[in-house]
């Protein structure tokens, strides 16, 4: 399994995860929404979910009927646990979680950290 | 990740790209991104990857690709700032162990990061969207 260059163990992590998703969620979010396929009963997978802050939006933006699907290296730094947002320790690059079945696939500042960088 | 998508899928990546770190002020602290760019280099992370996101999408098949970047200004003291605090600080031994940055201008960084009369902008994240053929 591959590393983080900041790993989720290092006592600063959250902190930063905190302060990431308070400047650029906001973004995140605003260019989702214009998307238009975040809706009840839709499925999404964010890749890299970080601390969950995006996973838990979309959990209950799909929701009734819907799941968001919230994958990681590393899943100790999320703090929100919702019904239908299932949390899945992978890693991307060794295939694709499900082939075919989501309504909305997003990653942010994930592929940089990529050897090929292909989504 | 697109072959996690189903047909008429919306694909929504965001990646950083240090573009406008070249144009940074004062020269020490292009010097300190300068340093850390190599740095990153030698650890495999591609600050520059959100110029390519588009025409990476348009390769792999997508259709309906647009997309923006957005880049912050922020001053010393303000939650940027803070980040970046957070961030050199945990990676300080690392930084200056490669090499590539050496104390004087970490404590720079750190030093206009805690002045709010600095004004700066540093990451261009780069917003790029694409849908999978049919739906």
């Amino acid at each position: 399994m591959p590393e983080y260059v900041l790993g989720h163990h290092l006592k600063g992590e959250g902190k930063r995860l905190a302060l990431m998703s308070e400047l650029l969620d906001p973004m995140h979010l605003r260019y989702i929404d214009a998307l238009g396929v975040v809706r009840p009963g839709a499925r999404t997978l964010e890749v890299g979910c970080g601390n969950g802050s995006i996973s838990a939006w979309l959990a209950e933006r799909v929701s009734p009927g819907g799941t968001a699907v919230a994958v990681d290296l590393d899943l100790s730094l999320i703090q929100v646990h919702l019904p239908n947002l299932e949390l899945r320790q992978a890693d991307i690059v060794a295939g694709p979680v499900e082939r075919g079945t989501f309504d909305l696939v997003t990653a942010r500042a994930v592929l940089l950290m990529l050897p090929m960088h292909k989504p | 990740m697109i072959a996690s998508l189903k047909a008429g899928g919306a694909l929504l990546l965001i990646e950083p790209d240090f573009l406008p770190v070249s144009v940074a002020e004062p020269p020490e602290v292009r010097a300190f991104w300068e340093g850390w760019l190599a740095w990153s280099r030698d650890r495999g992370i591609d600050y520059f990857i959100g110029r390519t996101l588009a025409p990476r999408l348009a390769s792999l098949g997508l259709t309906n690709i647009s997309g923006t970047a957005e880049t912050a200004i922020y001053n010393g003291d303000s939650l940027w700032a803070e980040y970046w605090i957070e961030t050199i600080t945990e990676l300080r031994g690392d930084l200056i162990g490669s090499g590539k940055i050496d104390e004087a201008l970490v404590n720079n960084f750190l030093a206009y990061c805690a002045d709010s009369n600095w004004w700066t902008q540093t990451i261009a994240f780069t917003a790029v969207h694409g849908r999978t053929p049919g739906g």
